[in-house]
């Protein structure tokens, strides 16, 4: 089945903006953009979007996936123009195609980060011998309740690298079952430090399925 | 943008970061090496409360629209965002620019709502700006405020350096205009307002001072050579000519109103005597309907909202309401947008236009009777009868509508037991027309009735009654309760606490600035919220100062007193406000304008002196 997906960015002011509110902001911008989507039936109608991985508050992300179905409008190439100028700062279409793939395909996330931590000292090896141990625990909050968790099995290609005051990584992370998020990884690099991170921010590259190939 | 660090790593630790972001929608952002006046317009309460109201949507326009100023948004942050600030030395900035609010030009406040008093104050100490006027000695930042709890500024004289009457629409634009011109020529703060004071409708209350009897009481207020012995409102002549904004700013985050809204006239006919807006929006000015229909069509469009709708002190007043709900609908449906229509009132209520406006989502129907008694309904001037409120209520019912709320008020001026008991007669009436008439009872039924506490307002003839007490009101509300019997009623009722403090500070003078700010400095802010109100900090602030709170709430005025806000006219003669309490005393109507012109005073503002009633 062809679905009509779109690729956006996330980021600057809009990070805040939660998942629910974003959806009514694209349903707006849509309508402001003068292209008709679909719609439920019944006595009240919202529109049909999907969000591929939800992105948790305050992080940055440039390979958001959303789904919909357009029902009047201009192309999908000229799509992204005609939605870019009608939406809040930091949100901003890249591209916009059909796609077969379901969203449930999606395995890894590529993520980068940058975490300070004042008066720390060679925080990239600290974080690279925990990741080299045999076990990563992190106390993670799932909706049972707060558990601890494992999450070294889940991340793959962790490179962290010196930054004045902190460190930057770059990891390649389990997308669904289980998500890691970017809390775990900054859990995890605290751990290491053995200190609390003062300035956190993170951005979602890209997203791959099972086989590592990028996801479209 | 990027949000800075010192921000950004508090945000996740507060409820709805995205309301201290900016970015939205319709923000505008200008560069401010090219702007030489940089505006904050202050909010005295949350996003979605400041968001939502639509003298802040204007104003933002109309001074954006002026070439080389920067108006940006201010809103009073929650106690949790306040607390992390402060705790991480982050003072009150703008939400498109993130600068912060003090190094701006001009600060203004928009007030309408007396419990917004030491949120003002609070956000002014926030922003690390003095918050006395008298503390403040140069030009910037200047500290100003309009909106109606304006045409009583004194409570808050001692903190704002000049209040803004009436509509802003020509005013604002005027004084932001010499006060360019100020800052070019670097005058001094004084040399300013005076200046300003002769510009009409700006009131300068350092030019102004009061000296009180032994009573309290005041017995002169006077005024600086050069300031006007009385400030009177400013209007907009022709509203079809005046500045009316259609984009506007589109939250990313759900607010209270999430809608267009077109404004359709402004002014009131019906007189009722216990309204101050009724009064203050004289004379009665229309916009005429092709112009509403474009803007609203272009205001859906521009802002991809899915629900519009038309506001009014009595939006089934307007003469051309059919013609402008065809216009409307006509585009509205088949774009699934649905169109609201609230303060309609319960006798000339049409169901055609119900009916239509309501194809498209259904909502509940609210009408405010505001008296249970015939007798007290004329007493009040709210000319509905109680065969003209179960018409209404019938023909509702027969549609399928199936709640109703009514509003009423408790402690109007000469109201008895008998009168609070006719309210519950009346509701039972509405329950036995239900029962009668409804054409769908499978859904059940639900009446809310809702009483709040009244409060005399200045400028309206009921200024110099007494509010009753907090005892007094309770066993009303008591009274009125065990009346109620039906499982389909329902009985909210406003607090007394809060009533009476709106009902102090609505009338209060100068001396209250004290009190206020007593209340700021015990960690009083937005007290329209029940988290953060707390009757006992203003009983407190009112010992300290000695001022006490029956005198301000509970006290009748007399005829012959200088009341605090004689200096501010909003265009009707007092002497008219005195005959029509005489007139209630009486149990006499005044019919509407529209019936024949029962002479307020306020024709006299138009040009050629005649009233669109």
């Amino acid at each position: 089945m062809l679905r009509d997906r779109l690729l956006f960015v996330k980021e600057g002011r809009a990070i805040f903006i939660s998942h629910l509110d974003l959806m009514h902001t694209f349903q707006r911008a849509f309508i402001r953009a003068g292209q008709s989507i679909r719609y439920t039936e019944g006595f009240n109608p919202h529109s049909y979007l999907t969000i591929a991985i939800p992105l948790p508050l305050g992080v940055e992300s440039e390979c958001e996936m959303l789904d919909f179905e357009l029902v009047d409008g201009c192309s999908l190439d000229e799509l992204p123009e005609r939605l870019n100028g009608k939406l809040p700062e930091g949100i901003t279409v890249l591209k916009a195609w059909k796609s077969e793939r379901k969203f449930s395909n999606i395995k890894w996330l590529k993520l980068t980060g940058e975490l300070t931590f004042s008066g720390a000292a060679d925080c990239a090896s600290k974080v690279r011998e925990l990741f080299s141990s045999e076990s990563v625990v992190v106390s993670k909050k799932t909706k049972r309740g707060v558990s601890d968790i494992d999450i070294l099995p889940f991340v793959k290609d962790l490179s962290p690298e010196n930054i004045p005051e902190g460190v930057r990584i770059t990891a390649v992370v389990s997308a669904q079952e289980p998500t890691i998020s970017p809390t775990d990884i900054t859990a995890a690099c605290e751990t290491a430090v053995g200190a609390a991170a003062q300035n956190v921010l993170f951005r979602r590259l890209c997203v791959y399925d099972g086989d590592m190939n990028e996801f479209e | 943008m990027q949000i800075n660090n010192k921000l950004r790593n508090i945000l996740p630790k507060v409820q709805k970061p995205a309301r201290y972001t900016g970015g939205e929608y319709g923000q505008i952002i200008k560069d401010p090496a090219a702007c030489d006046i940089r505006i904050a317009f202050c909010f005295p309460d949350t996003y979605e409360i400041g968001m939502s109201n639509l003298g802040m949507r204007i104003l933002y326009g109309l001074w954006n629209d002026m070439p080389g100023v920067w108006c940006e948004r201010v809103f009073a942050p929650w106690g949790d965002m306040e607390d992390k600030m402060r705790e991480a030395g982050i003072e009150l900035f703008a939400l498109e620019s993130h600068d912060p609010v003090k190094d701006f030009d001009i600060v203004a406040f928009s007030l309408g709502y007396e419990m917004a008093f030491s949120t003002v104050l609070d956000m002014l100490d926030l922003a690390g700006i003095p918050i006395r006027s008298s503390e403040r000695d140069s030009l910037r930042p200047l500290v100003i405020a309009g909106g109606s709890s304006c045409y009583n500024p004194e409570p808050i004289a001692d903190f704002i350096d000049l209040f803004i009457i009436g509509e802003g629409e020509e005013v604002n634009p005027e004084i932001t205009e010499l006060y360019r011109t100020a800052k070019k020529e670097n005058w001094k703060k004084d040399e300013f307002l005076c200046r300003a004071a002769q510009i009409k409708g700006i009131y300068v209350p350092s030019l102004y001072s009061v000296e009180y009897n032994d009573d309290g009481t005041v017995r002169a207020i006077t005024h600086e050579a050069g300031a006007p012995a009385q400030v009177d409102k400013r209007i907009i002549l022709d509203l079809d000519e005046a500045y009316m904004p259609v984009k506007t700013i589109v939250p990313s985050t759900s607010i209270v109103h999430d809608r267009v809204v077109l404004e359709l006239f402004r002014g009131c006919i019906r007189g009722c005597r216990f309204c101050q807006a009724g009064f203050i929006y004289r004379p009665v000015r229309a916009r005429s309907k092709d112009l509403l229909i474009e803007a609203g069509k272009k205001a859906i469009a521009d802002s991809g909202y899915d629900e519009m709708t038309l506001s009014s002190l009595s939006t089934s007043d307007y003469k051309q309401l059919e013609g402008l709900c065809d216009g409307l609908l006509e585009w509205c449906e088949p774009r699934k947008v649905s169109l609201s229509l609230p303060s309609l009132r319960a006798d000339n209520f049409s169901m055609s236009i119900t009916e239509r406006v309501q194809k498209v989502r259904k909502s509940g129907l609210t009408f405010a009777p505001e008296a249970g008694s015939q007798r007290l309904r004329d007493t009040i001037n709210k000319n509905v009868t109680e065969e003209d409120i179960l018409n209404t209520c019938r023909t509702a019912f027969e549609s399928g509508w199936s709640s109703v709320k009514l509003y009423f008020m408790l402690g109007l001026p000469t109201e008895t037991d008998e009168d609070v008991l006719a309210i519950a007669e009346l509701v039972s009436k509405v329950v036995y027309v239900w029962r009668a008439h409804a054409t769908n009872k499978a859904r059940g039924f639900h009446i809310t009735v809702s009483t709040s506490c009244f409060i005399p307002k200045p400028h309206t003839p009921f200024q110099w009654e007494r509010q009753i007490s907090m005892d007094e009101y309770m066993a009303r509300v008591a009274l009125l309760r065990g009346a109620l019997r039906s499982k389909s009623v329902s009985y909210n009722w406003h607090d007394a606490d809060t009533s009476r403090i709106e009902a102090v500070l609505s009338r209060g003078d100068r001396r209250l600035g004290a009190v206020i700010e007593s209340v700021f400095r015990k960690g009083g802010k937005l007290e329209a919220w029940g988290e953060y109100f707390s009757y006992a900090r203003w009983e407190e602030a009112f010992a300290e100062t000695g001022l006490d709170m029956d005198f301000y709430a509970s006290r009748e005025r007399k005829k012959d007193e200088i009341l605090p806000w004689s200096v501010i006219s909003d265009g009707v003669d007092v002497d008219f406000l005195w005959s029509e309490r005489e007139a209630a005393y009486r149990g006499v109507i005044t019919p509407d304008c529209r019936h024949g012109c029962a002479g307020c005073g306020a024709s006299s503002m138009l040009k050629g002196g005649v009233c669109d009633a």
